[in-house]
């Protein structure tokens, strides 16, 4: 990831104002640009000859005004593309591409579960300052020694989502809740916040956590307070390792989770989904452990309730998603490899 | 002038003005939570200058139809992000 996510940062105002923007999933657009639909065509007319991570700006139609690659690609697309943009009729800006719309079957595994819960999740690299948590701020990056090769990007919140079946949130509602009740976090759900969302994906694309590496894991929920609504409070630990001996392991983060948690019986709803993991991360990142900061250095995640229904809180939690056997994973994270 | 011809003189034109477009001020600072869990919770959430990309309301390469038939009606043309991985997630 380059600074400013590849230059979207800088131009994100422009965007808004100018453009309907469209992020394009690359395993998706395998799948699309196999379709010999509407979509299909449209992909096809529309791919940048760089490939990889690039912008193009085109019409509703499907004709391209100007493309751009990597971190400057997005300004570069939009810079000559809005030029374009102008030169054309009304009509040339309002017509739609011929054919039906068709969807490849392989966007249904990118589809939140019907009826499930999404939370999104920011992970941060953090610092300590006189014992508290702080933020690393781009001054912090002019040390070399303390963040090696690091882009201001990685001193920014990474973002995820986390996926629940309905199945499996509700199991988080005690059937008769009593205040000062202990209960175990569903195993699902634990292994899968464990290996799938205690990762740093700061730098990039994050990996995962096997069942082995998880060397000590427990999550519990404790009812607070049960009516109007049922509050209660999510404890837990996890030590994660690519060694059994931590002090070996080349990568590891040793976490606390802390969490508040409301539900409404009203609503049949979670209203507040409030978590929060810190503890000390090493290993840097998953490509060979570059960006890797000397000895252990905290890492903060957060999980919420998602806000919105936009795009971005309903991208899948895994970049592969599309495909059967990491979807199969995700969901029997206590099971599968 | 046909369509692709008027493009190309365009393309030239925007070129020679690349980076003279205005960034307008990023967004406000959140206040700070009094609660102690609330705080460190916010502390891993994007800061007032993290993040703008995230500022833009993306539509789904899983609905590709929707979305230029969204930019037909607003007038405005499409701007596809790609990405070998998921640009509104992880890359």
């Amino acid at each position: 990831m380059q600074d400013g996510r590849f230059g979207v940062n800088q131009v994100a105002p422009l965007v808004k104002e100018n453009c309907v923007a469209v992020a394009i999933n690359g395993h998706m657009l395998y799948w699309l640009a196999k379709t010999d639909g509407a979509d299909g065509e449209f992909i096809k007319a529309n791919r940048h000859p760089s490939g990889g991570n690039c912008f193009v700006l085109t019409t509703p139609s499907g004709t391209k005004l100007a493309g751009g690659n990597g971190g400057g690609g997005a300004r570069e697309a939009l810079n000559s593309g809005l030029k374009n943009w102008k030169l054309l009729t009304d009509e040339e800006r309002k017509a739609l591409p011929p054919g039906k719309e068709v969807k490849p079957p392989e966007a249904e595994r990118c589809t939140p579960p019907p009826g499930g819960l999404i939370l999104r999740s920011f992970a941060r690299n953090l610092k300590k300052d006189g014992g508290e948590l702080a933020r690393i701020t781009r001054e912090d990056l002019k040390d070399r020694e303390l963040y090696p090769g690091w882009a201001p990007v990685y001193a920014e919140p990474a973002h995820f989502n986390v996926w629940f079946t309905e199945a499996e949130w509700k199991s988080l509602v005690p059937a008769e809740p009593r205040k000062g009740v202990t209960f175990p976090v569903l195993d699902a759900i634990q292994k899968r916040l464990f290996r799938y969302h205690l990762v740093n994906g700061t730098f990039g694309l994050p990996g995962t956590w096997s069942r082995e590496q998880i060397r000590t894991g427990t999550l519990t929920l404790t009812v607070e307070e049960v009516a109007p609504v049922v509050r209660m409070r999510l404890q837990g630990a996890a030590l994660l390792t690519t060694d059994a001996d931590p002090v070996k392991a080349q990568r590891g983060y040793d976490a606390r989770l802390d969490g508040r948690l409301t539900y409404d019986p009203q609503k049949k709803a979670f209203t507040r989904f409030d978590v929060v993991a810190t503890g000390d991360y090493w290993g840097g990142d998953y490509e060979g452990g570059r960006f890797k900061r000397p000895g252990r250095t905290p890492l903060g995640i957060s999980f919420e309730l998602v806000r919105d229904d936009n795009a971005i809180d309903r991208v899948p939690p895994l970049v592969h998603m599309d495909r059967e056997q990491p979807y199969r994973a995700y969901f029997a994270a206590e099971k599968l490899r | 002038m046909d369509l692709a011809k008027r493009i190309g003189i365009a393309t030239v034109l925007a070129v020679a003005g690349l980076g003279l477009l205005a960034q307008p001020a990023l967004g406000e600072a959140t206040k700070a939570p009094a609660d102690p869990f609330d705080k460190l919770h916010q502390l891993m959430a994007p800061g007032p200058n993290d993040s703008q990309w995230m500022q833009v309301p993306w539509m789904s390469s899983s609905n590709i139809y929707a979305a230029w038939k969204k930019a037909a009606e607003e007038g405005k043309p499409l701007l596809l992000w790609y990405m070998a991985g998921e640009p509104l997630g992880t890359c």
